[in-house]
């Protein structure tokens, strides 16, 4: 070997050995005492169930938290509706920036309702081989909210940054931190969770049940075989469903069950959950195959059959759609943690609204949801050295949903049993984010700032308002056909030649205006008076049950709004009494015949108000310098924690007060 | 046969022995270049070295001559036709060394696919463990079926007996570490299944039935069922083991072939073996 080779060859393994070296006495880690801002969501925390609880003891934690640092409400996005009040968070913008102002959107060129947070393309290209299509060009999700996300300028300043399933943030966008989506992620068969529901007792309303499929089965020698339905299989003609077969077998005497599927074998008595279980569609045989995960549970044996199914979630060991930045984090933490919900919101809210669950068995799912997110958060927290940290909890927002009847006596739905038996289930859950609260406290340095925030409050739901029968009661709206007012949907009966307004999503109220509608007939000039006329009536109504006033208040769009995005933007945001919201029917353009109803819904709690009336919470463990923080302050905030300054796009500003740090 | 089975677990227990307790990793990185030398000597031992090395030169020139004569079509295709001609006599001359190999390689695979196949059990994990009887076994029969479960295990499930299938199943879990067996009772039939929770590199069974050719070929030391009473096999699954060679997850037999390829070209020139 000549010399200069020889030299190579030992100067290459001296620099192998020093980076092994180094790399294992930690050398090049992240300096301990490196500035850290951990920002911790609880969703739907309420400043007045936290106080309660804080002033009751219960909450020792948050108690320090709020006396050492500071507490205070933290004003909510207009209207206070998660996926708004998200992306006011990650950039700093109102509605008008992000162009995000509801669940629900419409499209004034089909008059249809749409996602507000995503879109699906199709593949432009394909080519279709006997009954197989195969694409040429690559499909894929967009999401659509505008404005940069704050972390995306921490990462222009090398600050390393992990945001655990913010919602809203589906796809993720491209980061080069560790991101994980959240709400808004929808199940593999691209809805945002569809339960299965296999049982010899199919309820009346079966076909009915919105966010389930209930399949009817027939128990033969004790046995009796179904399929699990995936995704669309779009490489087919029709696009039919991808399916897999399972069968289930249930002993003659006892209560238990074993459940195949593929290769995987599992033994459920009555009332146990299974551990996840990973299933496998086969798209095209051979070729292409997606990987998706769900969980069984066995509600009853006898004296009939019910076995429930989660919807089947993208498995985060293979995930199918871009639900992690890198791509491989969400199998990192897989790796780590185990199979998880990837599911947006995962509390199966529906399936309790429907009575395929009872409380009881809502509870358990649930908390399977709360003791996975512990776990996550735990190795999340663990593998955190600096830079940012974000990390969602949903467990106080979709419990409270669901069960806000057992501390509201007033609310439609309530019962003094009921109330008994559940009326801890609440504060049990603040207590888990107290301990949470606690846990992190006592894990931080000087050198870190810690936010704990919520995006929006609760109200009781007790009355549910046809906004769209109200606008057709009082000649805003004409129908196409009177007699079938209460059985359309989508707003598909609507006369759009004689309607001059009209609701779809939570709090939107649109005019249908010329030159922007399809159907458009409220001429420019007409639209101030039009406008002027709805807010005056509406905030006039009363409930006819009680006397109550219905709107609190009603806010212009250009009031509210400022940026770049506000073709979306209704003309109208309806903010509700505490006690009231738009419909379910109001969201997807329904008309019941009666404007108002009691909400016998068990979802019985809600926010989508008047914004004023539901404020998040923020806790810190620094002062603020004013009394109404808001919650696009926070990503100005957080950038300033690094030293970095205020986008001019971001429309908050900074709420710690430097003079009394 | 058993004879055989016995002597080839006690060796490749002795082989795996000092590789038990460390990374899986270890153990394969052992076994993988010990295979390959192996496969060498078997390989010299077995075909025809000169006529080899002529093959391969034959080979050699027939591409130096497609370089030299590329303008010359006629030429070319010619030569193309010998490099095919000497390729294929030099496969017949690796073919019969070939056939002494599948048995040393099928015996190496068959006791790395018993260790690094599955995993056993952690703390924590559960199991189902079926118990399949002989076809059209009485619904009171089943009915009589005893299963015991040892301290470290637990029982967490009553049956699930499935009459139209002669089996019945219940859920264990794993509750301290140990190598545990779960016995089952049916009459005065006694049969056993061993279920081992551990972190160490060990020969798993997940299954044992009557003797057959593939029990004879079992790598552990669990016994085949008696062939005359009321049982047919004992089923668990182990958990896939998750193969990690110093930082990249590759399967295991992947990782077996290129580790030993790679010993294999490692010491060609030191044994002085053609291939």
């Amino acid at each position: 070997m000549k010399t200069t080779t020889k030299l190579t060859v030992l100067a290459f393994l001296f620099q192998a050995f020093l980076t092994v070296f180094l790399s294992g006495c930690g050398v090049g880690k992240a300096d301990s005492s490196a500035k850290k801002v951990i920002v911790i969501g609880f969703d739907g925390m309420d400043p007045q169930l936290l106080s309660q609880y804080m002033s009751a003891g219960r909450l020792p934690n948050f108690s320090k938290l709020a006396e050492t640092g500071d507490f205070k409400e933290l004003g909510t996005s207009n209207p206070p509706q998660s996926p708004v009040a998200w992306s006011n968070f990650i950039t700093g913008m109102n509605p008008g920036g992000h162009g995000i102002y509801d669940f629900i959107h419409r499209d004034p060129n089909t008059m249809l309702p749409k996602s507000s947070t995503t879109e699906s393309v199709e593949a432009s290209r394909t080519v279709q081989i006997g009954k197989w299509i195969l694409p040429i060009s690559g499909g894929e999700v967009k999401n659509l909210r505008q404005g940069r996300a704050f972390w995306n300028y921490l990462e222009d300043h090398n600050i390393p940054t992990t945001v655990f399933r913010v919602p809203g943030n589906f796809p993720a966008v491209e980061s080069k931190g560790r991101t994980l989506s959240g709400m808004g992620t929808p199940d593999l068969a691209g809805t945002f969770g569809t339960f299965s529901y296999y049982t010899d007792d199919p309820p009346p309303n079966r076909n009915d049940i919105a966010g389930g499929v209930v399949y009817p089965v027939r128990l033969s020698n004790n046995a009796f075989e179904s399929r699990l339905v995936g995704p669309k299989n779009t490489f087919l003609e029709n696009e039919p469903d991808a399916t897999i077969p399972f069968k289930v077998w249930v002993d003659p005497e006892y209560n238990t069950a074993k459940i195949e599927v593929q290769d995987v074998q599992i033994i459920l008595q009555e009332k146990e959950w299974s551990n996840w279980v990973q299933v496998s569609f086969e798209l095209i045989p051979g070729l292409q195959s997606v990987s998706g995960i769900c969980r069984f549970y066995l509600k009853e044996v006898r004296p009939n059959l019910k076995l429930y199914v989660t919807p089947i979630n993208i498995d985060p060991a293979d995930p199918a759609l871009p639900i992690s930045t890198p791509d491989d984090y969400a199998k990192e933490i897989h790796k780590h943690c185990g199979n998880f919900y990837t599911q947006g919101m995962p509390e199966e809210t529906k399936a309790l609204s429907w009575d395929v669950f009872d409380y009881d068995d809502f509870l358990s799912q649930s908390d399977n949801v709360l003791q996975e997110r512990l776990l996550l958060f735990n190795y999340v927290l663990d593998s955190f050295e600096d830079g940012f940290l974000f990390f969602y909890f949903s467990s106080t927002d979709l419990n409270v949903h669901m069960l806000y009847n057992m501390i509201d006596p007033d609310h439609p739905t309530f019962e003094i049993e009921q109330a008994l038996k559940y009326a801890e289930v609440i504060p049990t859950i603040y207590e888990t984010a107290d301990a949470v609260v606690g846990k992190l406290m006592a894990r931080i340095g000087e050198n870190t700032t810690l936010i704990v925030m919520s995006d929006h409050g609760f109200a009781p739901f007790r009355r549910a308002v046809h906004l769209n029968t109200w606008l057709k009661n009082e000649k805003f709206m004409t129908l196409k056909n009177e007699s079938k007012q209460a059985e359309s949907q989508f707003l598909l009966n609507v006369d759009w030649a004689k309607t001059r307004a009209y609701s779809l999503g939570f709090n939107a109220l649109y005019l249908n205006l010329e030159n922007r509608e399809k159907s458009g007939i409220v001429k420019p000039e007409e639209k101030e008076m039009l406008l002027r006329g709805i807010t005056e009536k509406l905030l006039a109504l009363r409930d006819p049950k009680n006397g109550n006033q219905v709107i609190h208040r009603i806010y212009r769009a250009e009031e509210i709004y400022s940026g770049g995005k506000l073709e979306n933007a209704p003309d109208l945001v309806i903010g509700y009494n505490r006690g009231y919201r738009a419909s379910w029917e109001t969201t997807i353009g329904s008309l019941p015949l009666e404007w108002i109803e009691d909400n016998l819904d068990r979802w019985s709690g809600d926010h989508c108000m008047a914004a004023e009336l539901v404020p998040g919470v923020i806790l810190a463990n620094k002062k603020l310098n004013t009394l109404s923080p808001k919650l696009y302050d926070l990503a100005p905030t957080i950038l300033a924690e690094f030293g970095i300054s205020k986008p001019d796009v971001m429309v908050g500003k900074t709420i710690f007060d430097k003079n009394l740090l | 046969m058993e004879i055989i089975s016995t002597i080839l677990n006690s060796f490749f227990g002795f082989l795996f022995f000092p590789f038990k307790t460390l990374a899986p990793v270890w153990g394969m990185l052992f076994v993988s270049f010990a295979s390959g030398i192996i496969m060498l000597l078997i390989f010299k031992a077995t075909s025809d070295q000169a006529g080899i090395k002529k093959a391969k030169n034959k080979v050699r020139g027939h591409f130096l001559a497609i370089r030299l004569y590329r303008d010359d079509l006629g030429l070319m295709f010619g030569t193309v036709k010998n490099l095919l001609i000497s390729n294929f006599l030099y496969l017949k001359k690796a073919f019969r060394p070939m056939l002494f190999l599948m048995i040393p390689v099928g015996i190496i695979l068959l006791h790395l696919a018993g260790r690094y196949e599955k995993r056993p059990f952690q703390i924590g994990e559960t199991t189902v463990l079926t118990l399949r009887l002989a076809e059209n076994t009485s619904w009171e029969q089943l009915k009589k079926v005893e299963i015991d479960v040892p301290d470290g295990l637990k029982l967490e499930t009553p049956p699930v007996r499935i009459v139209q299938l002669s089996e019945i199943s219940w859920r264990i879990r794993v509750e301290e570490q140990g190598e545990y067996w779960v016995a089952f009772k049916l009459a005065d039939h006694v049969v056993k299944k061993k279920i081992v929770v551990n972190e160490i590199l060990l020969p798993l069974d997940s299954k044992v039935t009557r003797s057959s050719f593939s029990t004879l070929l079992s790598n552990t030391d669990e016994s085949s069922l008696p062939e005359s009473g009321p049982f047919l096999a004992i089923e668990m699954r182990y958990p896939k083991r998750e193969f990690d060679m110093f930082g990249f997850e590759l399967h295991w037999l992947l990782s077996f072939f290129l580790l030993s390829l790679v010993s294999g070209f490692a010491f060609k020139r030191f044994l002085r073996v053609e291939f």
